[in-house]
């Protein structure tokens, strides 16, 4: 008759590890001693990178049982062989009569973020330096065309570290409502193709001229901003001669866009690097290019929020793939029930 | 059943000895003296010998500069050495926390000045390197140097 409670409570229990262990901050309970009561893998990920064994968690529990305050945090550089930084909480448990039994840590790999960071600010210095030269060579501009064009890096230049903290900020965070995608994409075709015709780039989308719509739920604007930054990139990127197209695919719940550049030195423009935006940020401090082009990235942080992913290829020096690939709006996919007459 | 892990393998760590010092470089030389006889004593290579006292010039040397705030003109000074591992530790009272890599980096490009190289000398003598910053209150930098290229120990740690 006991045998269910205890099965049940044994199953709770094996619940609760799977969720200890599921963690993405390394957990552990230490004793006063510096002994390690419990912990999750993660802090054995941490600390043995490639389960090779180190000195570098023996140590730190020595440091840790000798704070003297009841909580805090510190920071960890495992400097060799890991090379890694983590940011550590810590918490001293009591018992009834309030003496110390321990202490429970929480760990956070926090390398990427101070890269990130270190880049960003690095970024930014150099952006502000370079805004104060073009301020002074815009206040010594004698010709209006020339005090023009100097305005226009300006306004660039802003753009970019607008760009730029929204894509450091992590995800985007959207509002969603359900349209065709397609609507979206003629749309932007419309403002675009006739300049295409001007400057001699070929255009062809037999592969979107299904009539079915493609039913997704995301923010109309963004999608509209993706498709009008293609469009614009051939325009900006391709030589005369060259040549832009369009293809879809629909299938397992999911549409496939497949955007074709084609001319000379396209790749230089678009490739697999285009939406790595901390690269670009590294090309320019190093110094090996004075662009920061984020509009690929930008688009490719637009995909992500929708639940999406984007890849860039080159077959060759003269060719580059676009492909976007987005869930479809489920609802509009399942007919609603009773309307059958 | 518990698996077998490294964490599992892991135990508290104590020191052999552990001294409170003044924060004067001529400090430095007295605590090699101390370890010379230790690490003759246990047979170290004369090479991984010299490896051993460089970095640990460079750690108190920095300890005792940067990490000398007024009111706490002392270094803390810790050390195990065996026949498999020689594990050193320096505590600052400083409590300023700042980035290795950012200064390991630097010694590669800079040529001005004298300083700069500590940090990226430690890293290429010793064969383990961690930093443990309390911000405010103390730094720790712990160094250890295997004497044979063998892989360390399976268990880590002793209890004391």
């Amino acid at each position: 008759m006991d045998a269910q409670p205890t099965e049940l409570l044994f199953a709770e229990s094996r619940r609760i590890k799977g969720i200890f262990e599921a963690m993405t901050d390394g957990i552990m309970v230490v004793d006063c001693n510096g002994n390690l009561l419990l912990y999750n893998k993660v802090v054995e990920e941490l600390f043995f990178p490639d389960r090779q064994p180190n000195y570098a968690l023996t140590t730190y529990l020595s440091t840790l049982i000798k704070q003297g305050t009841s909580d805090g945090q510190a920071e960890v550089v495992l400097f060799k062989p890991h090379a890694v930084v983590l940011s550590n909480r810590y918490v001293v448990i009591r018992d009834t009569e309030g003496r110390p039994e321990g202490f429970v840590v929480s760990i956070r790999n926090v390398t990427e973020r101070r890269n990130l960071d270190r880049r960003f600010s690095q970024f930014f210095a150099i952006m502000l330096r370079k805004e104060a030269r073009l301020l002074r060579r815009a206040r010594r501009a004698k010709k209006a065309i020339e005090r023009r064009k100097i305005m226009h890096r300006l306004t660039n230049l802003s753009k970019n570290l607008v760009s730029l903290t929204q894509l450091r900020g992590g995800p985007l965070r959207i509002d969603k409502d359900p349209f065709n995608l397609i609507d979206l994409y003629e749309k932007a075709k419309a403002k675009y193709v006739p300049h295409f015709t001007k400057v001699g780039i070929k255009f062809q989308d037999d592969g979107m001229q299904e009539t079915s719509p493609i039913p997704i739920r995301g923010h109309k604007n963004l999608f509209l901003q993706v498709f009008s930054t293609l469009f614009a990139k051939a325009r900006h990127s391709l030589p005369k001669g060259g040549e832009m197209s369009f293809a879809r695919t629909v299938e397992d719940g999911r549409v496939k866009l497949f955007v074709h550049f084609q001319g000379k030195g396209v790749n230089e423009r678009i490739n697999a690097l285009s939406h790595d935006w901390s690269n670009q940020i590294d090309c320019v401090i190093n110094g090996d290019s004075e662009i920061l082009d984020l509009e690929l990235a930008f688009i490719c942080h637009i995909v992500q929020a929708h639940k999406g992913s984007i890849q860039f290829s080159n077959e060759s020096d003269d060719n580059a793939v676009v492909q976007i690939d987005i869930p479809l709006d489920e609802e509009s996919l399942t007919p609603p029930l009773g309307k059958e007459v | 059943m518990t698996p077998k892990t490294n964490c599992n393998n892991t135990k508290k760590f104590s020191f052999d000895a552990s001294l409170t010092i003044p924060s004067h470089i001529r400090e430095i030389e007295n605590v090699r003296i101390r370890l010379v006889s230790l690490l003759d004593k246990l047979s170290y290579p004369a090479k991984v010998k010299m490896q051993i006292f460089l970095a640990l010039d460079e750690a108190m040397a920095n300890a005792i500069e940067h990490g000398n705030p007024m009111g706490n003109p002392s270094i803390e000074f810790s050390y195990s050495i065996t026949e498999q591992m020689c594990l050193l530790q320096v505590v600052d009272f400083g409590g300023h926390t700042f980035n290795p890599e950012y200064f390991e980096k630097l010694a590669t490009v800079k040529d001005w000045g004298m300083g700069g190289r500590g940090i990226f000398l430690i890293k290429k003598l010793m064969d383990e390197v961690y930093y443990f910053f309390n911000p405010g209150k103390s730094t720790t930098l712990v160094m250890i140097k295997y004497p044979t290229p063998d892989s360390p120990p399976s268990t880590f740690g002793k209890t004391g």
